[in-house]
Parts: structure tokens; sequence; C-alpha cells
């Protein structure tokens, strides 16, 4: 009896300390709405990521002529590499593929075999698995390509009869960021747009269109020009978690699929972001003409790590992706962090090491590229992949020792050091591969590994 | 957990002092620093190796014994030995 009395009380304790919401406005102002990072990750000035950037030589750039992602090739040969009939038969393959899988040392069931022996590479539900993936964020499956500002279905506060929203911008921030996590996006950050934060947008856009910011009302195109309104100023930077223990089993067909289905949640949630800014009488346009990249360094969402195309999160390791939305919602900007990991990636290098195709720099960060690419991104420190050459097998993603879950209390350990002090990096690094972590896991074990929706071990 | 931890943890340490107060030992503060190392890297030891099963990284959680979980038992065995040989003398 006694027992269940405390039991009792323990109930009601946990009761009264459990938050509760009668409205969006407590929501938003509860300490939950707050972005909390462990202790580790500090903050560091506007504009100054640990990544060194010199603004003075960074320029916009024209994506019709230069290509800031991978080289022609991943559209001939997005799953280069990969065995593209079950059983491990290659001879399937176009042309295009073969060649350019012949050009490379090993292929991507070498490295898989290289720690998995046993894999006698992609099978049916594997095959499937990645193409429905694919389906999801590109293909049959996509919804309709949202325009430039959305599809604006939703009543505007206007049609409502009500006033447009309006609130202090460090509310805004908190409210976006709510917002976002409903719509399964998690770190959810803010740059503004200046004169120096405008370099990363393009200048032209793929089609050839200048990129223009005029004082405009709304967004208009025509032949030969975008225009997004003046009053646009701020950048929504926000990223989504992809499975992660599915993400180990990369370069292999499943591990690819983690990639496709986060970045299809996270067009879900830009889109459900850019109806939500509509209904509260503002604007958001996605699909921006921009390099992803340089906006959740400058915001703390991540750092800039060695592999060459994503980020790294003190939280989700490489295992997330970006994206943004341009809005003239106005906003409270999030300082850049340091939480170590551009340090880290001096001492570590396993992704450079376990690339299959040897795109990732194995040196120290540079101002200049180690090779000759179609896009030398030119202003800063660091590394730079051969985009002649990385086909986006995501394993460099699946490896970083960033990854890691927060089940050991040894990752903890390492990450909060190594945010301190760089001093034990390479050890930590050396003890990563030593002690098995990592990535080039068992691809079929994952089909037993559990229960966790999306694929994402919350838990971890 | 932690609760279930905590309590295993006091009343094992309850009991030590209860143990050392009957026998009329007194320990150094040496050999409280090592025994306590000892029992830290041990809890540290187990806790990894039950959170590396929980990721789903087995070989990670058996390299642990040998590499964290041998130094926790030398410390505790040299604690012990410490007390015991100079409580003998």
């Amino acid at each position: 009896m006694k027992g269940l009395g405390l039991a009792g009380a323990g109930l009601g304790a946990a009761a009264a300390s459990t938050p509760v919401f009668r409205d969006i406005d407590e929501a938003i102002s509860a300490p939950s709405a707050d972005w909390k990072r462990p202790w580790w990750v500090k903050e560091r000035d506007y504009e100054d990521p640990t990544t060194e950037i010199d603004w003075s030589i960074v320029q916009r750039i024209d994506n019709s002529t230069t290509y800031c992602t991978a080289s022609p090739f991943v559209a001939a040969g997005y799953r280069a590499g990969y065995v593209v009939k079950p059983g491990g038969d290659v001879s399937s393959a176009s042309p295009v593929v073969a060649d350019f899988m012949k050009s490379f040392k090993k292929t991507t069931k070498d490295y898989v075999n290289e720690k998995n022996p046993d894999w006698a590479g992609d099978t049916l539900r594997d095959c499937a698995l990645f193409d429905s993936s694919v389906a999801l964020q590109f293909g049959a499956l996509k919804q309709p390509r949202n325009p430039a500002g959305g599809f604006r279905s939703i009543p505007t506060p206007e049609q409502r009869g009500v006033a447009k929203w309006s609130a202090t911008p460090e509310e805004n921030m908190r409210m976006i960021r709510a917002a976002g996590r409903l719509a399964g996006l998690r770190d959810v950050s803010c740059v503004e747009l200046n004169s120096t934060t405008i370099k990363n947008i393009f200048s032209k856009n793929r089609a050839g269109k200048v990129v223009n910011f005029d004082s405009v009302v709304d967004y208009t195109e025509d032949d030969s020009s975008i225009t997004y309104p003046n009053s646009c100023k701020w950048v929504i930077s926000f990223n989504t978690q992809f499975a992660n223990h599915l993400m180990r089993r990369s370069p292999a067909g499943p591990g690819l699929a983690a990639h496709k289905m986060g970045y299809a949640r996270l067009g879900t949630g830009a889109a459900f972001l850019q109806e939500f800014l509509y209904g509260l009488g503002y604007m958001g346009f996605g699909s921006l003409p921009t390099i992803d990249v340089p906006w959740p360094i400058l915001c703390g969402v991540a750092e800039k790590g060695r592999m060459g195309m994503n980020v790294v999160s003190p939280e989700y390791g490489a295992q997330s992706g970006v994206a943004t939305i341009l809005t003239d919602l106005p906003l409270a900007p999030v300082k850049p962090i340091d939480a170590g990991i551009v340090r880290f990636c001096e001492s570590c290098g396993i992704c450079a090491e376990m690339c299959p195709w040897d795109s990732i720099p194995k040196g120290e960060s540079s101002w200049e590229p180690e090779w000759e690419i179609n896009y030398p991104a030119p202003g800063f420190k660091g590394w730079r992949v051969n985009s002649n050459t990385c086909n986006y097998c995501t394993g460099c993603q699946g490896v970083c020792p960033f990854n890691s879950a927060s089940h050991a209390s040894a990752h903890a350990l390492v990450r909060a050091t190594s945010a301190v002090t760089p001093l034990f990096n390479g050890f930590f690094a050396n003890m990563e591969e030593f002690m098995g972590f990592g990535g080039n896991k068992d691809p079929e074990a994952w089909w037993d590994m559990g229960d966790f929706t999306y694929g994402i071990d919350t838990t971890a | 957990m932690l609760l279930v931890v905590g309590l295993i943890f006091g009343a094992l340490l309850v009991g030590l002092i209860m143990y050392l107060r009957s026998r009329d030992i007194a320990l150094t503060w040496y050999e409280w620093l090592i025994g306590i190392a000892g029992f830290a890297l041990l809890l540290f030891t187990i806790q990894n190796i039950i959170g590396c099963l929980a990721e789903f990284e087995s070989t990670a959680a058996v390299l642990f014994l040998p590499i964290t979980g041998i130094p926790a038992l030398i410390l505790l065995i040299v604690a012990w030995q410490l007390a015991w040989r100079r409580n003998k003398a």
C-alpha cells in the first residue's frame, strides 16, 4: 500500500512537472522551443564559422557554367559502382556507367566486401528500397515540384479577416523552429541576407537566368531573369536527420536509401514551412539558386567537415541533409558554432580513407583545391571534393565518427574532449576505427535491426 | 536506470564502510583514490558495453572488456592488495 502511495505521489509529481501547452503561444515561449545544444558547443561571431572564409574572394557563382556539386557523370552514372541487378551482376549497367566504373580501382562491392566478405551485392529488396526512395525524392511519388513561392494553397490572414502575423524576431525564430519540427525537420536556424552572405546566392541559376533582388512585391520570372523581393532578408536553414543505422550501410544500395528518404522528408518539410509562412501573411521561397552548404555553417546548424558536399552536425554527424528557404518574416539570426568538428577533421580523415573513388582530400585543409575541378570554390580554407569522380555514394557520410549514437558514454566523452582540445583527436580517430565503430556495416543486417519510424533510432 | 545504478552503488559503498569498520580497517587516501578510480572505470566499462550493444556495435562492446575492463580490475585489485597487506603487517 505504501508502494501505491509512493507511486501515486510519483505520478502526481511527474504530472505537475510535465509541460502543458494550452495554445501555440505557450508552446513557442516554452523552453522546449529553444534549441538545446550540448554544453561543449560554443558560439562564434556572425559570419565567422570555424571554416575560415575570406569574404573578399568569395563571389556569386554563375551556376549555368559552373557545376558546384558533382559532375555530369552523376546524372549518367548515379549508381555507378552499384550492381544494378540482384546477385551482383553489373553487366546490365549502361555503357556510360560501365566505363565510369572501370576507371576506378575498386567498385562499391569491393569496398563493402572489405569488412563484409559474405555480402553478395544488392539483393532485389535492396534495389527496390533504393529505387523507391529515389521515386519519393525525385520521381513518380514526389509531389509536383512546388513553385518558388510554394503552393500558397491555404488562407491568408486577409482572407481570414485578421491582421498579418506580428511578433519579435526572436519569437518568430522559435515559432518557425517549432513548426519545422512538427514537419519532421530537426535544427531550424537563420542567416541574415546581407551584402556579404548574398555571395552564396548564384548570380545566374542553372538555366542561365540572372538572379536579382529588387523592390518587387513578389517573386517574378521571365526569359532572362528571376527576381526576389528586397524585403526577403532572412534565409532559414534547416536539416533533417537520416536513418542513422541504415546510412552506415553506404555505399551499398540500402545505405543510399537513407539519404534519399531523408531528402524526400526535407522537401516535404520545406513545402510545409512555405505554406505556414504564407498562412501568416509572409513569403517563403524554396529551391533557392544557391549552394546549400554555406548556410548551415553560418547559423550553427553544423560545421563544414572534410567531406565535400555536406556538413557535419554535432548532434547527427554527417547523417543529415540541409535546405534553405528565403523569407520576409523577420527572424533573429543565429551565430555559427564551434564544436571542434573542423579541428577533428584535420586529424581524422576516415572519410577520405574510405572513399572508394579517392575523391576526398587526405591532407590538411587548404585555401586551394587539391585537383582540377569545375568549381574550385575559392575563398575558404577547407577540403574540396573531386567533383569529377564523386558520384554521391554517401559512403563518407556513413563513416563519420560524429555519427556516433549516444548510448555509450564514451562518445559523449570523445565529443566533449575534442570540442575543448584537439590534443587527443588523432587517438580518438584511431580508436574509432580500432573499435569497429563507423560505417561499412553489413547491409543485410539492417533488415533485422528494429522498429524505428523513418528508420531513425531516436534513442540514439 | 540511473536510479537503480545509484542505489546499487550506494549500497555497495555502505556495505564496504560497514565491513571496514567491523574489521577495524582504515584505508589511506591513496587506497581510496585507487579504489574509486577502479570502480569508476568499471562502471564506465559496463555502461559502454551495454551502450554499444544498444547501438548494435557488438565488436566495440567486446573490445571494451580488455581496453577499460582489465585496467579497472587491476586498479581495484591494487587498492585491495595495498589495504590487505598493510593491515596484515
